[in-house]
């Protein structure tokens, strides 16, 4: 199996503060991946800085082996790379629209079949789709951001947190979602969380800790190493 | 093609066939003139305000570029008048690319920094250093190719054809692309949508259609001072009109135009100055309390009355 993302000794931060420390890691085709990492490891900087929406101070980025690193955010979503974070929707597009907008670079006709597929899978959002999305739910929202990011059947989706604020029935959802666009489409996932329940659908797992990776691995393996407490629960 | 697409296209035409008919039945060549020249520059703002968010308060810059390109092109140059217009387009064009890092600034610095470019255009062209150019404060004479009835119905087709690409742009992804950049910019680049590219193009799109105006009106009056071409209230007259009429709508500006333009000829023509201070107070108003203008009062639809306020999720 060939990676499609490769981070290489990756270091990142905001001006004056290195949160990143020459972090790597790699995520194969259609693996879905789980970077597990409490409050402030520097999950979301992480995913930011892999997508180019922070520049990284050192390092590089691979998609499929291409260097990517200097590639611009929206030059990497058109080679296949979906951006799910609490960013969420445009509240003043429709439901539509924003689905609309989420396949912006695919062909015309090649969109509708697409739209249809999502509408499928969420069925709440068809019934709403002329309607203005800052009129749903906080849920839905993100499940219409979801629908939004996946519509284009990207090759890797990276997700920021996916469940947080959402209820276990919605985060129900998005598990059965992703497992459903591995299989379907053979998409890979790199999903940042902090909640353990996603352990059960991934393939591998990363531990992120005060900006450095303390473990790669499956799960199985994870079970074996102290890297989840002392992630959690600073026991070092 | 869509039932309204198919709708508005054929308002469309029959707005630019009345203004065919009309030199028939009303004399007045140069106010028919002026008001198809305001409905395609309140376009040209409506393009890049309606859909990008950004004010050009010194849009008659490109108006005055194209115009001067034009002339230009005309009287050193000796291109015949089709060239002539595209010179004075690309001219414009190219003055916007000049400006094009305005569009970092955002709202009121944006609006006036653009107002202040706009001044400094005229200053260069006015100046009596580039007298042999461009005629310095003298003016431009190119009445030996005084054709009022050809240029107006240029004019008219150049007001179709940019009815046509509103309408389009209005339907395209590309047009929605525009308008939720308008709310968040960073969540549409998400999307794959190259953000800075699609501001640039609207922007020199906006730019082209001034410079356009500006070109074909200088081929109307055939002879003109810097001053007149410069005017900021051309600019300002076409701002209020699309504001009036319905910003980000495609009959909008049209509306605006027939009825304020045809006011301003009814009364004001004597008074300009009043009108100048009437329509900046307008501006205010209908900013504050018609941001969609007239046409939101007659439409019951889910945007006619302001969009949802919310403030921008933090990426
Ligand atoms: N915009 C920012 N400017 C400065 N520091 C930030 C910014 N965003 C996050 N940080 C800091 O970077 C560290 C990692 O944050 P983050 O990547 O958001 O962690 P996580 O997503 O794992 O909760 C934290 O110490 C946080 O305070
Ligand atoms: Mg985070």
């Amino acid at each position: 199996m060939s990676e499609i993302l490769s981070i290489q000794s990756l270091s990142s931060g905001y001006e004056g503060m290195q949160v990143l420390n020459r972090v790597s890691l790699s995520v194969d085709q259609g693996v879905t991946a789980v970077l597990l990492g409490a409050n402030g490891a520097g999950k979301t900087t992480l995913l930011k800085s892999t997508l180019g929406i922070i520049s990284p101070m050192s390092g590089e980025v691979f998609i499929d082996g291409n260097n990517v690193t200097k590639d611009k955010p929206e030059a990497k979503i058109r080679k296949g790379i979906a951006y799910f974070s609490e960013f969420g929707v445009l509240p003043n597009l429709s439901i539509h629209e924003n689905l609309k907008l989420g396949g912006f670079f695919l062909h015309h006709s090649d969109l509708k079949d697409k739209v249809a597929y999502m509408y499928e899978k969420f069925p709440d959002l068809k019934e709403k789709r002329k309607e203005l999305a800052g009129s749903l739910s906080g849920g839905q929202r993100k499940m219409l951001g979801m629908a939004r990011a996946l519509i284009s059947q990207p090759k890797l989706v990276l997700m920021d947190e996916p469940s947080a604020g959402l209820s276990p029935l919605f985060v129900n959802q998005v598990i059965s979602l992703v497992k459903e666009f591995k299989k379907e489409f053979g998409s890979a996932f790199l999903i940042a969380e902090q909640n353990v329940k996603f352990l059960d659908i991934a393939d591998h797992v990363f531990v992120l800790d005060g900006g450095e990776i303390t473990f790669t691995g499956t799960v199985a393996e994870l079970q074996e190493s102290d890297a989840i407490s002392k992630a959690y629960f600073g026991v070092h | 093609m869509r039932k309204q697409t198919t709708i508005d296209l054929s308002i469309s035409l029959v707005l630019v066939l009345a203004f065919v008919a009309l030199p028939h039945f009303y004399s007045n060549l140069t106010i028919l003139f002026m008001m198809a020249m305001y409905m395609v520059l309140s376009q040209g703002v409506n393009l890049l305000y309606g859909l990008t968010g950004y004010m050009p308060f010194g849009y008659v810059g490109f108006f005055g570029a194209g115009a001067y390109g034009f002339s230009i092109a005309l009287q050193h140059l000796h291109f015949p008048i089709v060239l002539a217009l595209i010179f004075g387009v690309l001219f414009t064009s190219l003055v916007g690319v000049i400006l094009s890092p305005l569009l970092r600034l955002s709202g009121a610095y944006f609006a006036i920094g653009n107002l202040a470019t706009s001044q400094v255009i005229y200053g260069i062209v006015a100046n009596s250093h580039l007298q042999g150019i461009t005629g310095g404060g003298d003016g431009v004479d190119i009445s030996q190719y005084f054709n009022q009835t050809a240029s107006y119905y240029v004019m008219l087709a150049v007001l179709l054809v940019v009815m046509v690409g509103i309408i389009w742009v209005k339907r395209s992804s590309f047009g929605l692309s525009l308008q939720a950049m308008r709310d968040d910019s960073v969540s549409v680049a998400m999307s794959g949508v190259n953000v800075v590219r699609n501001r640039m193009l609207v922007w020199l799109a906006s730019a082209a259609i001034a410079g356009l105006c500006g070109a074909i009106y200088a081929w109307f009056i055939s002879f003109f001072y810097p001053s007149s071409v410069f005017d900021v209230s051309i600019g300002i007259f076409a701002i209020v009109f699309m504001l009036f009429g319905g910003q980000g709508t495609i009959f909008g500006p049209v509306i605006g135009t027939i009825i304020l333009y045809g006011i301003y000829n009814v009364i004001g023509v004597s008074t300009p100055q009043y009108f100048q201070l009437a329509y900046g107070v307008l501006i205010v108003i209908l900013v504050m309390f018609l941001p969609n203008g007239v046409l939101s009062l007659f439409k019951r639809g889910r945007r006619a009355h302001g969009r949802v306020l919310e403030s921008r999720p933090n990426f």
